[in-house]
């Protein structure tokens, strides 16, 4: 009924009175709908929708014409770039994309906090970027750090093509330099939003090919099987859905080059802390972080390296690119890798450059941080690579031995030369005396993540042939028959004895 | 031997490890599975060590040295392991009397369960073969400790130390785990690698082939069945298997001071826990092997204080969640949600009347595409389980999960003895008509042989689903075909057209009907209601349903062609009869509030009761109909309450009231207008106005719908929602079964009236006119002194 259309024809003989429908709705309607809105509402679950957390991809501006070409140099094309992108370079050049290096952090047992990164640390991989350079920097967000002179500073050194750029003809090589026979006008034309191409193109390759390095990331989640990766084969996410980005920083941390765990990517950062339905799996999350459970397995289609010897090189055997080169001595490839599970609060120790060593032992490189006793500390997966590479007889440091290039050992095959060289370029003092030390390396792993339906069970964990080792965590036994840890302070657990 | 050293060695190691478990700090190494037993000598029936005899060994003289096996012999109803219902599997396809194997002499077989990986196939084996005293020795046949030798075994002289005691690592005895129970009971098993297969599924699975159950902790996507819709069960074929439990820790033993729980009969008020514990040495001496929860059907004891689900479980916080969640559990066992298929084959029927040449009966199945001929190979469809009425610990009677395997066999006489299979195999053969063998068998001196046959319900347990796979759907019950009164093939060819009987004691009782169908299979049909359970949107009663939806047609047909009349008059007639006068002030802007505040929640439960009422409609969520129902239901009785009131104290009752005075000859004008009256065009006998809101004939509606039909409405439907606070008072009132057809049919007369009553609103001044003054206040009538009227 519209208003007014039913009303009578004359003044109410009442003057207070109106013809009063409104407020009739208004009763009718609030004794209805409140009773009903009130036992309905918190009467439903509350479920996870990590969708709710995603954030909205951005449309990006076809740039076909704004990018005409010609572009010489890869330079070119960033001073291109920054016509309109002024502030960008120089976001770019506070990353550790650029830097390969993070903010200062404490380290136990040292007074001063450390700045590291890829830069200066040494890994068991191809060991140093000091004196490899051209060799590491083809991985490098910018142009020519081809030796210890390249200015950071300098904002047109800055790579956009790498990480925007979608023609898929895009290459760089040594020093950073785009590949030969790359068509820069093509790359520029295609910028958007990174695609995993973009990041996989160094990140699945880590450790100079592909599955190499990481065990959770290889080329096969370029476009991932629901087998291979939940969020990526059946969602169809990116890897920017999840490492965000903030004036080009982006979220995440790797064990392998930073030691704190701040900006760090959290499942819970779309997850509900509680996710499952089930009490008993949720009381496990205090001590298990997610991935344990649901990365049963990684280096699922291709294997991954978790063993290198560079004692071995330098013989004329047959060459396999899985077992023996010449260049780099032996190796072990594992696929469908189980990992190993260790404590982990999401810090880490580090193996400086110039720390000394004891030949006998194996040298942690970035052991995790956390025992049992630690109530930020949850159980993670990871991948363990093993290496036996150079050290100092004399000084009983690690070395660096110079690979890449003039004189390193890939053209020459002499380690004495190749550790003078490296030795030059970082700085380390080389007695001239080495030899052959273990170290391993720690890689937590996060991706190839599995949705429910494949996750471990119970007795992965709890049975006798199961796969933690509980008394190597620091437990007495198995937890389900022994207790779980107990991490409360200690004036709390006196404080509940008391009640009894 | 003397025993008591033997004890004092007992009591010395339990010390022992008493000890040092008080001894051990958290955090030193501890081995998780720390063994008690010492290593001990074999010794054969007349207590030498069987190295020196190489006699087979005795459990008996052997485990006797420390163990009290007199007490263990008197306290199980595994029959001493290795005999009787333990032995070979030819028969065992009913616990019948000829069944039994004749091995009743083997002596009771303590390895079988109390060793990692018996060899129970050379156990059956020995026992086929004759070698009965071999038994239990043919059992540790995986060990090493004895070697087959022509013919037989003996004792390996490597397996056992200087002092003639046997290795522990390879007799590694144990208390029983899942696979010990598993050689006998079924598919079970802690295994996560090996896939579950159904090969070779036969009587000797026989926990499975009954009832269906596997138990296992793998998942069963990930199994080897090759199962229908296999890739999407991505849950554990058992979540207690998955949740790391044995066998043993349902089935525990009766005194293990573990489990020892007080029956709440026995135990004193305020008593929460008695702490009182049996040495763990005495219970070593003497462990009942009488185990917690054997079933009915096997004859076995209930242990005091057994379990059920609820043993471990308090349904309460988890089914929160669950719209009347204490009338579910209280009507359901846990199994009828939490098992709600079974992924694999069961046995449907065995006929005993007739037997193949080694006495087979013909066995037919379930769950299997074509027959379950080869049940290994052949496409699994799985079962849903019918559910039967069950009597429960606490009195409660409960719908739970069965599976029916009839069966038929002959008996004799008036003991009604079971016919020997000897003779049913020779009066069957080469024929398999009932009354031929029947004929040869009465040839063959068998007193009167009568085929019976006897349905046995297999209680569902196990195959346990965890919250999220269980059943969650309102629909699945709540709905006119749900599971509730699926049918169940029990034969599709039974031997004889006599329906059998449900088995007396197995403390179940059926929920249904059998019948023979068209093409002569015996089928049950279950009906909760015949059990007293009256389930929404599954049930309904036909006269209620018939009469309300009479009632509605009829009042629909009437206002229909009342109104055509009225239409087809006033267009001969032309309008504007009854021009309107000066407004007048009807009704309050309260009485407008209550009035319609009523009709829309009315209307609101119409539609949300159709919708519980007939499920299948689909239009509204079921549990989210009834919460709606459940809430307009008392706004409509709060409105009701407070329009009462109202009415009371403002006088404006006197409205609904009908003054005796001249009430018949009114009704009867007021009747007579509306028969033909209205179709002339005159005046309403009784006028609408302030003072006089209703006439004779709506007064008297009014009264019935105040005073019969809302308090019935209001009443019933209190009763239905209360049907978990009060279950009791439901249960005097007639229960659901009484109050939900008597509630529909309230609602078919309340649409009634709705009906006839919004059609007699177009009986105004105007069609509209009634309306108007409902919603606005006002109305123009056409008489002029009514306006001062208003209240």
């Amino acid at each position: 009924m519209s208003n007014g259309t039913h009303s009578p024809q004359g003044e109410p003989s009442h003057p207070g009175r109106k013809p009063g429908w409104k407020s009739v709705t208004v009763l009718v309607a609030v004794g209805l709908l409140v009773p009903i809105a009130v036992v309905l509402s918190g009467e439903g679950e509350v479920r996870d929708d990590p969708w709710a957390h995603l954030a909205q991809r951005p449309s990006h501006t076809d740039h076909a014409t704004l990018m005409p070409g010609p572009y010489a140099s890869g330079e070119e094309v960033t001073r291109a770039c920054l016509d309109c992108h002024q502030d960008e370079a120089h976001e770019v050049m506070a990353t550790a994309h650029w830097n390969w290096e993070g903010e200062p952090a404490a380290l136990p047992g040292r007074d001063e906090p450390v700045r590291m990164g890829k830069k200066n640390v040494i890994n068991n991989f191809c060991i140093s970027v000091y004196s490899n350079w051209s060799g590491c920097t083809s991985c490098h967000a910018g142009y020519g750090w081809e030796d210890d002179t390249f200015d950071f500073s300098d904002k047109e050194k800055v790579d956009c093509l790498v990480c925007h750029e979608q023609s898929g003809q895009y290459a760089k090589a040594a020093g950073g330099y785009p590949g030969p026979g790359v068509d820069l006008a093509l790359a520029a034309r295609s910028v958007a939003a990174p695609t995993r191409d973009n990041c996989g193109g160094c990140h699945f390759r880590g450790g100079g090919g592909d599955a190499v390095k990481h065990g959770d990331l290889d080329a096969t989640l370029a476009n991932p099987r629901a087998r291979v990766d939940v969020h990526m084969g059946s969602h169809g996410l990116v890897c920017v859905d999840c490492h965000t980005t903030l004036n080009h920083e982006m979220k995440g941390r790797a064990l392998s080059v930073s030691v704190d765990n701040a900006n760090e990517v959290q499942c819970t950062d779309c997850h509900l802390p509680e996710p499952h339905l089930d009490a008993r799996l949720n009381g496990h999350l205090s001590a298990v972080a997610c991935e344990t459970c649901h990365i049963p397995q990684v280096a699922i289609r291709e294997a991954t390296k978790t063993h290198w010897d560079w004692s071995t090189a330098g013989q004329d055997l047959p060459e396999d690119s899985h077992e023996y080169l010449k260049a780099k001595g032996s190796f072990e490839y594992e696929a469908g890798l189980v990992p190993e599970y260790f404590w982990f609060n999401g810090r880490g120790d580090r193996y400086l450059l110039g720390d000394t060593l004891d030949p006998r032992a194996v040298t942690e490189l970035n052991p995790p941080l956390g025992d049992v006793r630690d109530p930020e500390a949850r159980i993670w997966p990871f991948k363990v690579h093993r290496a036996v590479q150079l050290f100092d007889t004399e000084y009983r440091t690690l070395m660096v031995p110079q690979t890449v290039g003039k004189g390193g050992y890939w053209a020459d095959f002499d380690w004495d030369q190749a550790l003078r060289l490296g030795s030059e370029a970082s700085g380390l003092p080389y007695s001239g005396s080495y030899g052959w030390a273990s170290t391993v390396m720690h890689w937590p792993l996060s991706h190839m993540v599995q949705p429910a339906a494949n996750a471990l069970q119970c007795r992965d964990c709890h049975s006798p042939t199961g796969r933690l080792d509980w008394q190597a965590l620091g437990y007495p036994g198995d937890p389900a028959q022994w207790g779980s840890r107990d991490v409360r302070p200690v004036t709390a657990v006196a404080a509940s004895g008391g009640e009894r | 031997m003397n025993r008591a050293p033997h004890r004092t060695a007992l009591g010395s190691i339990l010390l022992a490890l008493a000890g040092g478990g008080m001894l051990s700090p958290a955090g030193s190494q501890v081995a998780p599975e720390a063994r008690i037993h010492p290593s001990i000598p074999l010794l054969d029936a007349r207590g030498q060590n069987v190295l020196r005899s190489g006699d087979p060994v005795s459990p008996r003289a052997t485990c006797g040295e420390c163990h009290d096996v007199d007490y263990i012999e008197a306290h199980t109803v595994h029959g001493g392991p290795g005999s009787k219902a333990m032995g070979t599997p030819a028969h065992v396809v009913s616990s019948r009397p000829w069944s039994r194997d004749g091995t009743e002499e083997a002596e009771m077989n303590c390895f079988l369960c109390h060793t990692p990986h018996p060899a129970n196939e050379a156990r059956l084996e020995a026992l086929r073969q004759g070698l009965v005293s071999w038994a239990p020795g043919a059992t540790l046949a995986n060990t090493g400790i004895v070697l087959p030798s022509e013919g037989g075994w003996r004792w390996n002289p490597a397996a056992f130390d200087g002092e003639g005691r046997v290795q522990d690592s390879l007799l590694a005895l144990q208390g029983p785990r899942t696979r010990n129970c598993a050689q006998c009971h079924g598919i079970a098993g802690d295994e996560m690698d090996d896939p579950v297969t159904f090969t070779g599924l036969g009587s000797g699975a026989w926990q499975t082939v009954s009832r269906g159950e596997v138990i296992s902790p793998q998942r069963i996507s990930e199994s080897g069945v090759n199962l229908v819709g296999k890739s999407a069960l991505t849950r554990s074929w058992d979540v207690h298997a998955e949740r790391l439990m044995e066998c043993a820790h349902c089935h525990f033993s009766e005194n293990n001071p573990v489990y020892r729980k007080e029956s709440p009969a026995t135990q004193p008020e305020g008593l929460i826990f008695d702490s009182r514990r049996m040495p763990l040495g005495a219970y070593l001496q003497r462990p009942s092997h009488n185990f917690a929860g054997q079933s009915a059907t096997g004859g076995g004891t209930r242990v005091s204080g057994a379990l059920s689900c609820r043993s471990c479980h308090d349904p309460e916080p988890t089914h929160r969640w669950l719209p009347y969640a204490k009338r579910h559990t209280d009507a359901l066992a846990c199994e009828v949600c939490h098992t709600p298929a079974l992924y694999s084959v069961s046995i449907q029927s065995v006929d005993w009347s007739r037997v193949d040449e080694v006495g087979n009966p013909r066995v037919t199945w379930r769950g299997c595409a074509a027959g379950c001929e080869t049940a290994a190979t052949d496409l699994v469809r799985g079962v849903e389980p019918t559910l039967l009425l069950r009597e429960d610990e606490d009195g409660r009677s409960r719908l739970a999960p069965y599976n029916l395997v009839t069966s038929w066999y002959w008996v004799e006489g008036v003991g009604e003895a079971p016919v020997d299979l000897e003779r049913v195999g020779q009066a069957s053969a080469g024929t398999e008509d009932v009354e031929e063998i029947r004929r040869r068998l009465t040839g063959m001196g068998v007193e009167d042989p009568r085929l019976r046959g006897e349905i046995r319900p297999y209680p569902i347990h196990h195959s346990v689903a965890s919250g999220e796979w269980a059943t969650r759907a309102c629909s699945a019950c709540h709905d006119e075909d749900s599971r509730l009164s699926r049918a169940m093939v029990l034969a599709s060819s039974p031997p004889t057209g006599e329906l059998p009987g449900l088995e007396e004691g197995a403390g179940a009782a059926l929920a249904g009907s059998l019948r023979l169908d068209a093409d002569g299979a015996l089928v049950y049909d279950p009906a909760p209601a015949s059990a007293g359970l009256y389930v929404l949107g599954h049930d309904f009663v036909w006269w209620s349903n018939l009469l309300g939806i009479l009632a509605v047609l009829g009042t629909l047909l009437g206002v229909t062609i009342h109104g055509g009349l009225r239409w087809r008059a006033a267009r001969r007639r032309g309008a504007g009869l009854h021009p309107e006068g000066p407004p007048v002030y009807m009704y309050t802007t309260y009485e407008r509030a209550w009035h319609w505040l009523q009709a829309l929640a009315i209307l609101l439960l119409l539609a949300t009761g159709i919708e519980i009422h007939v499920t299948r409609l689909g239009l509204l969520d079921f549990a989210l109909a009834v919460r709606i129902h459940n809430v307009v239901g008392f706004i409509v009785l709060a409105n009701a309450i407070f329009a009462a009131f109202y009415h009371l104290a403002s006088g404006e009752i006197q409205h609904y009231l009908p003054r005796p005075e001249g009430f018949f000859n009114a009704a009867i004008t007021q009747a007579r207008f509306y028969l033909s009256g209205i179709f002339r065009g005159e005046a309403h006998p009784f006028e609408k106005r302030p003072g006089r809101k209703l006439n004779p004939l709506q007064q008297v509606t009014y009264l019935a719908i105040l005073n019969v039909l809302l308090p019935l409405q209001v009443i019933t439907g209190v009763l239905i929602w209360g049907a978990q606070r009060w279950p009791a008072v439901d249960g005097m009132l007639g229960g659901l079964v009484f109050l939900a057809p008597l509630h529909a049919f309230g609602a078919w007369m309340f649409a009634a009236f709705l009906l006839m009553h919004m059609y007699l609103t177009t009986t105004g001044s105007t069609p509209l006119s009634n309306i108007q003054a409902m919603v606005v206040g006002w109305e123009g009538t056409g008489t002029a002194e009514g306006k001062a009227g208003a209240v």
